[in-house]
């Protein structure tokens, strides 16, 4: 009788058993190399349509032509993104379930109605509405209100897509307790699923518009034409007010996400920011940093192409040294040291003094924060300004500011595949936190210098394929418009 | 008015950013910054020079064509080595010790592989077992010896909460490791240590302030009713910053180590 009961469960055994698949370079670097390429081309083509769409309504309001053009060109790149996207996550799938069987059939399992039903209509609806809005362009040329529907539709279905599936990548960080009672609407909306979705709406926002700025930078280096130069000179300019505009918000919705660790399991958010992840956070503050100075530098090598705009030159060099300032509060930690506990004999040597520990405190690092988007907010404040009595020449602004533009979109890509890898730690040895082991020997987490080695490897492989996607799209049309003309 | 050159400029910023590094260095030291933070501060300040340097810097020349591509291939490698670099100037844990860590939790995980195993050798074991009963004559049985989840009752009730008697040092000692284990000492002080922030109460004399059964309650059931916050860490309480989840993390004989060693502090 016994053995007739557990029948049932061997049935389970009736696939011949397969040895696990071990490829050598290491299954968890596979995972996060396919992975974060797919996510940085899901960012561009989530980012992008949301700016594109504004530059076609200005377009449309201000019958200013420059608009329309740079709003067209981006979504020519981004469609060729989008078959990127789709590439990486379907190759994606594949190697999860190739190298992590067990838990990626459990995520489908737990996932089911929306994994098989509502992402895959989503996506429909989002290629649906991609190609619409890229077909139609020149076809709906007077009927632009009509066109712009197409292209809200287009964002509602990607921010559907994005988050729908932040939902079980969040899921895996917090999800709901108990686990064996959830409903499938708790595990959706779990704890740092919201502070995902705006935290990655506002970050893409934030990538759009630098890759945008990318895309100007290598145009402009490759039109030969002054008309060009002009055109990709000002679209280098939307790109990156847009992505700094973004940024300012985005360390605050950093911050809720945070704060939803900490709420969620005090130990997950101690483990994130101040024990084995907190040295990650001082190459963030550097990247935070680097990514403010040269939104601002850029702002700055604008302003002195405009006539008499030199008089505002040492309210905006007052406003770097604040910057600075605040940047070296942003990265001032508690200690030196990659773990929680000091020993105590480097106590005095890494850790700062109790009457010092302000500086490494919330408080402080908020304040810095705040000075830096204020002095940004100001800085833009006198390029105003200073194009109101000025007159600005485009197409005639300093080289070196391209280099600015192409450093502010590697840096972003740099940032997302840096700060990707740090969210996926934050679970520890856990596949689901709390609840599912990964007992893999990559469970583990890998050194502060694999990581940024890691970042740098997918930020290679994404910008070759964007490169390649932008060659294709505009700088191969515009060699060709050139040969002819 | 002339404008100053390129040179002049610089050697004003040269000049204004040796006098700020003796500032900086010689304030932050008498405020009590370690030299480490010093040395940080220095690193600001070359940083800040080498960026107001390229704030007044002449126009770059234009680029196009094969030079601009060559270019920007380089400024990526450049970038590519300063961002990688970076990362492994500052300070690296030894992922092994996290390792060692991993393992000892692991030991209780058990994989569905082994688990099928476990029940092909259970069914084998039952199958034997009524092939023998439907075969041998009916006999008197004596009591069987505990086995599996029998044996493992009796073990814990020898190991659990320590009676009058006391813990033994070897329990104790388990329950050092099972404390180091949770990393316990993220939030509390023992003897002075742990504890980066005022986050839990210390544990110096919790051998005096809490019975067995409290502690055990404490660990697993934080939030039960009737549980009232330690003087002082109310807002910790009300905050839940214990966690709630070591019902389902830390095992019973665990749980029998680690009270046995938080009882041995008084």
């Amino acid at each position: 009788m016994i053995p007739l009961l557990l029948i049932p469960i061997l049935s389970y055994a009736q696939v011949p058993e397969l040895p696990p698949v071990e490829l050598g370079i290491g299954n968890r670097e596979v995972v996060w190399i396919v992975m974060q390429v797919h996510l940085l081309f899901a960012a561009f083509i989530l980012g992008a349509p949301i700016f594109v769409v504004l530059c076609e309504f200005i377009g449309m309001r201000t019958k200013d032509a420059r608009y329309d053009r740079l709003a067209k060109e981006v979504t020519k790149v981004t469609s060729i993104a989008y078959s990127l996207t789709a590439l990486f996550g379907g190759f994606a799938i594949l190697v999860l379930i190739g190298l992590y069987p067990e838990i990626t059939s459990y995520m489908i399992r737990r996932f089911f109605p929306m994994v098989a039903i509502i992402y895959p209509l989503l996506f429909i609806g989002e290629t649906v509405t991609l190609y619409s809005y890229w077909y139609t362009w020149d076809i709906w040329k007077e009927k632009k209100g009509r066109h712009l529907a197409v292209g809200i539709l287009l964002n509602l279905f990607g921010l559907a897509t994005m988050f729908a599936i932040n939902a079980p990548t969040s899921f895996m960080n917090t999800p709901p307790r108990p686990l064996a009672t959830a409903t499938l609407w708790q595990a959706i909306n779990n704890y740092t699923w919201m502070p995902l979705n705006l935290h990655r709406t506002v970050g893409n926002i934030t990538f759009g518009g630098f890759i945008t700025g990318l895309i100007a930078a290598y145009l402009y280096m490759a039109s030969k034409k002054d008309e060009d130069k002009a055109f990709y000179d000002w679209m280098g300019f939307v790109g990156n007010l847009i992505g700094i505009a973004a940024l300012i918000v985005l360390p605050l919705m950093g911050y809720i996400y945070a704060l939803e660790f900490y709420k969620y399991d005090a130990s997950a958010g101690l483990y994130l920011m101040s024990d084995r992840l907190s040295m990650h956070w001082e190459i963030n503050g550097v990247l935070t940093g680097a990514t403010f100075l040269a939104g601002n530098f850029y702002i700055w090598l604008s302003m002195k192409r405009v006539e008499g705009a030199n008089r505002f030159a040492p309210y905006v060099k007052a406003g770097f040294i604040i910057i600075l300032i605040c940047n070296a509060i942003w990265m001032t930690p508690r200690h030196f040291w990659p773990v929680m506990q000091v020993p105590e004999d480097l106590l005095t040597k890494v850790e700062l003094p109790p009457h010092l520990g302000f500086l490494a405190l919330m408080q402080a690092k908020n304040t810095a924060a705040f000075l830096t988007v204020l002095v940004t907010l100001i800085n833009y404040l006198l390029y105003r300004r200073a194009l109101k009595t000025g007159k600005i020449i485009w197409g005639k602004i300093d080289f070196i500011s391209q280099y600015v533009l192409i450093f502010l979109g590697f840096t972003s890509i740099w940032t997302m595949a840096f700060m990707g890898s740090v969210r996926s730690f934050a679970r520890k040895y856990f596949h689901v936190y709390l609840y599912i082991k990964d007992t893999t020997p990559e469970s583990y987490t890998p050194t502060l210098a694999f990581t940024t080695a890691m970042a740098t490897l997918i930020t290679w492989v994404f910008f070759i394929l964007v490169s390649f996607a932008i060659w294709l799209a505009l700088i191969s049309g515009m060699q060709k418009k050139g040969k002819e003309g | 008015m002339v404008e100053r050159s390129f040179w002049q400029k610089t050697k004003w910023k040269l000049v204004i950013s040796v006098a700020l590094s003796v500032i900086i260095w010689i304030v932050s030291g008498l405020i009590g910054f370690p030299r480490l933070f010093q040395w940080m501060f220095m690193g600001y300040v070359i940083g800040g020079l080498l960026f107001f340097i390229l704030l007044d810097a002449r126009p770059m020349k234009e680029r196009s064509g094969g030079a601009a591509v060559l270019s920007v291939i380089i400024f990526y490698l450049i970038i590519s080595f300063v961002y990688t670099i970076n990362g492994a100037l500052w300070p690296q844990y030894n992922p092994e010790e996290e390792k060692e860590k991993i393992a000892k939790l692991m030991k209780s995980v058990v994989s569905p592989k082994q688990k099928i195993g476990e029940l092909e050798a259970k069914v084998e074991e039952l199958s034997k077992k009524v092939e023998e009963l439907s075969t041998r004559p009916a006999a008197p049985v004596a009591a069987p010896a505990p086995s599996g989840e029998a044996a493992k009752k009796a073990a814990e009730k020898v190991a659990g909460i320590p009676a009058k008697a006391g813990p033994s040092p070897e329990l104790i000692a388990q329950g050092k490791e099972v404390y180091d284990l949770y990393e316990c000492y993220n939030c509390h002080k023992i003897g002075g240590k742990g504890g980066v922030k005022r986050r839990g109460p210390e544990l110096d004399h919790a051998g005096k302030e809490f019975t067995a059964e409290q502690l055990k309650k404490r660990i697993w059931y934080p939030y039960a009713p009737g549980t009232k916050a330690t003087k002082g860490f109310e807002k910790e309480f009300e905050e839940q910053t214990m966690p709630d989840y070591y019902n389902e993390q830390i095992s019973k004989e665990e749980m029998a180590a680690l009270v046995a060693y938080v009882l041995s502090l008084k």
